[in-house]
């Protein structure tokens, strides 16, 4: 019995095949799925790579629930591990791509981890100068701005 | 009736000139009759009047739609609101504008319990800000169209659907076809730019184009941003997209034609990508993953954008500073009024910012006053869990504040703050009814078994009845010195 499949098309026009039960961990497609079936989706706003990153991360976590499959799913211990070196691995432009399209795709475990890995990146820095930095931010306060926030909100320890 | 022959208009009894004065617009009757005679600008200032404001079918009539995007045409919209809020004196129940921005809907927010129908489109500057107080104050609201207002996230409409429990239609689509065509008949100098293929583009672009003038010639960009023929299938029969929220189902397609706007600034591979144009939603949720310290010393400082979010009141709702104290090693140093006073101005600026939704506060903090946890009890009635634990200058004169305004308190932590007495907690016990919780230490185990089991222990006990535990944390020494 083969499983149903739906296309997704990059905005490269390039189309992915993915297994539905993959796809519809986003809200959004298997929204559209429902809505426009035996359709190709036209994600014209994510890059081929991007697609291609969240289906890798889609397919690591589909559910299998008809019990049938042979590629069992992973145990939640290996899932986060696997996680981890899933975002360690993509780069901080695509790292924004990644979570946009989570976001956008409706992907909430997807758009946990991204979330998680850009909050621990804001932690690593030491000052605001190094966050600026990192994310390429251009300062628009003035130092004395900075200074009356130091100020308001300053913090004990 | 004999035959006059000048009729004197005024005479007409009130309710016909109600009648005839509905007829028009509001700018019609301003720029008119209002300005007749006096029983004439009674009438026009009947709350009657004053119960709807829909400026669309100005709009639409309107010839000059360029000057519409200009901050002037804003602050024009913005007085207008202003002027028909104040005249309604509340009564206001259905508001159609256009180009207003956060101020003006503050101010409806404020003065508009009764509001049923709120329509904010091609509003760009409108934010979460303002559509957080029309959330909280209009809870009547049953119809809200924010078409092409782009600055309102789903996390807005996420608050109206948890505090307005009527509304029942919700409208957000980009650009009706109708407007388009407008749009290009009467731009004249964005003549480069073909506006079929900014069909989906939202008003934040438009005005993006708008204010740019000649720097348009990039439609290639926008072609491949949206490809009209697929988003028209994909749109399917869907009217002009407006959306009913009705059973939930149509929301994704507007959020999928959204989210395309809001993705237009990421076209194309960056090396840079611009991370001040996350989502607000988005980058919420990677500050929440901060704690209180990370973000004030870190993502507030960094820029505009980013201290703005931190301010948030989602984000304010807890001040735990356990973690905090628990890591440093600089313990002698707590026991100065100047660091008793940073504590204090924590407090402070924290309750400021939580706008009054402060839940939990663990102020461990050797030494917060007085002063602050008063601060506390004016500010923050939704107050479920206090720890003020190693203040010694903390006395009756606060508590019995945080007794008498805190009565959501459900956990109570005392811990070597030696001046909470035992009036104190019987207070607290009087008037927090839901208080299950209560940490002492320095309290004997008699006292406790007291507490917990003699029914001759004072009525405060027998408020007392939800209490469930009382802790009696290690007694750490009390390094005083």
């Amino acid at each position: 019995m083969s499983k149903k499949m739906i296309v997704l098309k990059s905005s490269e026009g390039v189309s992915f095949v993915v297994e539905e039960a993959v796809a519809r961990q986003s809200k959004i497609i298997s929204f559209l799925v429902e809505e426009f079936p035996d359709r190709e989706l036209p994600l014209t706003n994510m890059t081929s790579e991007i697609l291609r990153k969240t289906i890798e991360y889609c397919k690591k976590h589909v559910v299998e629930d008809d019990g049938g499959g042979d590629s069992s799913s992973s145990s939640s211990g290996d899932l986060k591990e696997w996680d981890v070196k899933f975002v360690a691995e993509i780069d901080q432009p695509r790292l924004m791509d990644l979570l946009m399209a989570a976001n956008y795709l409706d992907i909430p475990s997807l758009l946990d981890v991204t979330c998680q890995k850009v909050a621990d990146t804001i932690a690593a820095c030491n000052d605001e100068k190094e966050i600026r930095a990192t994310f390429n931010i251009e300062n628009d306060f003035t130092e004395e701005e900075v200074e009356a926030i130091r100020m308001e909100n300053q913090y004990p320890i | 009736m004999g035959s006059r022959v000048l009729p004197d208009w005024t005479e007409l009894t009130p309710e016909c000139l109600l009648d005839i004065f509905s007829r028009l617009s509001i700018w019609q009757r301003w720029n008119g009759p209002m300005l007749v005679c006096k029983t004439w600008a009674n009438i026009c200032q009947d709350p009657y009047f004053n119960t709807i404001l829909d400026l669309e079918a100005e709009f639409l009539s309107s010839e000059d739609s360029n000057h519409w995007w200009s901050p002037e045409f804003e602050e024009k919209v913005d007085s207008t609101i202003r002027f028909v809020v104040d005249q309604s004196k509340g009564s206001l129940k259905e508001i159609r504008v256009r180009h207003c921005t956060d101020q003006s809907l503050s101010y409806v927010a404020e003065r508009c319990p009764n509001l049923e129908v709120l329509g904010v489109t091609y509003s760009p500057k409108v934010t979460v800000e303002s559509m957080r107080k029309i959330a909280s104050n209009c809870t009547k609201l049953k119809e809200l169209d924010i078409s092409c207002s782009y600055e309102i996230s789903a996390y807005c409409i996420e608050l109206v659907g948890t505090s307005c429990k009527n509304i029942h239609i919700l409208k957000r689509n980009l650009m009706p076809p109708s407007e388009i065509t407008r749009l290009k008949q009467q731009c004249t100098y964005v003549q480069g730019l073909s506006f079929e293929t900014l069909g989906n583009v939202d008003a934040h672009s438009i005005s993006k184009y708008m204010s740019q003038g000649i720097d348009l010639a990039k439609p290639d960009m926008v072609n491949k941003m949206v490809d009209e023929a697929t988003k028209k299938e994909m749109l399917g029969n869907g009217p002009n997209g407006n959306d009913d929220l009705h059973g939930g189902m149509k929301l994704p397609i507007c959020r999928d034609v959204c989210k395309v706007s809001t993705l237009f600034a990421h076209m194309g591979s960056r090396v840079h990508p611009d991370w001040t144009e996350l989502p607000p939603e988005c980058l919420l949720g990677i500050f929440s993953r901060l704690s209180m310290g990370q973000r004030r010393n870190g993502p507030m400082l960094v820029c505009k954008t980013w201290k703005n979010l931190c301010q948030d009141p989602s984000l304010n709702t807890t001040l735990d500073l356990e973690a905090e104290f628990l890591s440093s090693p600089d313990s002698i140093y707590w026991w100065s009024p100047e660091f008793e006073e940073k504590v204090s101005s924590t407090i402070r600026s924290v309750v400021h910012q939580s706008e009054g939704g402060l839940k939990e506060i663990r102020v461990s903090v050797r030494h917060c006053t007085d002063q602050s946890l008063s601060y506390v009890a004016e500010r923050c009635p939704n107050l479920e869990v206090l720890g003020v634990t190693y203040s010694p200058k903390v006395t009756v004169d606060s508590m019995r504040k945080i007794a008498s305004n805190c009565t959501k308190l459900k956990e109570l932590d005392i811990s070597c703050s030696y001046l909470i007495s035992g009036e104190c907690i019987e207070i607290v016990g009087t008037n927090c009814k839901n208080i299950h919780t209560l940490k002492r230490n320095l309290m004997q185990t008699s006292e406790i078994v007291r507490y917990l089991t003699s029914d001759g222990v004072t009525n405060s006990i027998s408020s007392l009845k939800n209490l469930k535990e009382i802790k009696k944390p290690d007694l750490q020494c009390y390094s005083n010195n």
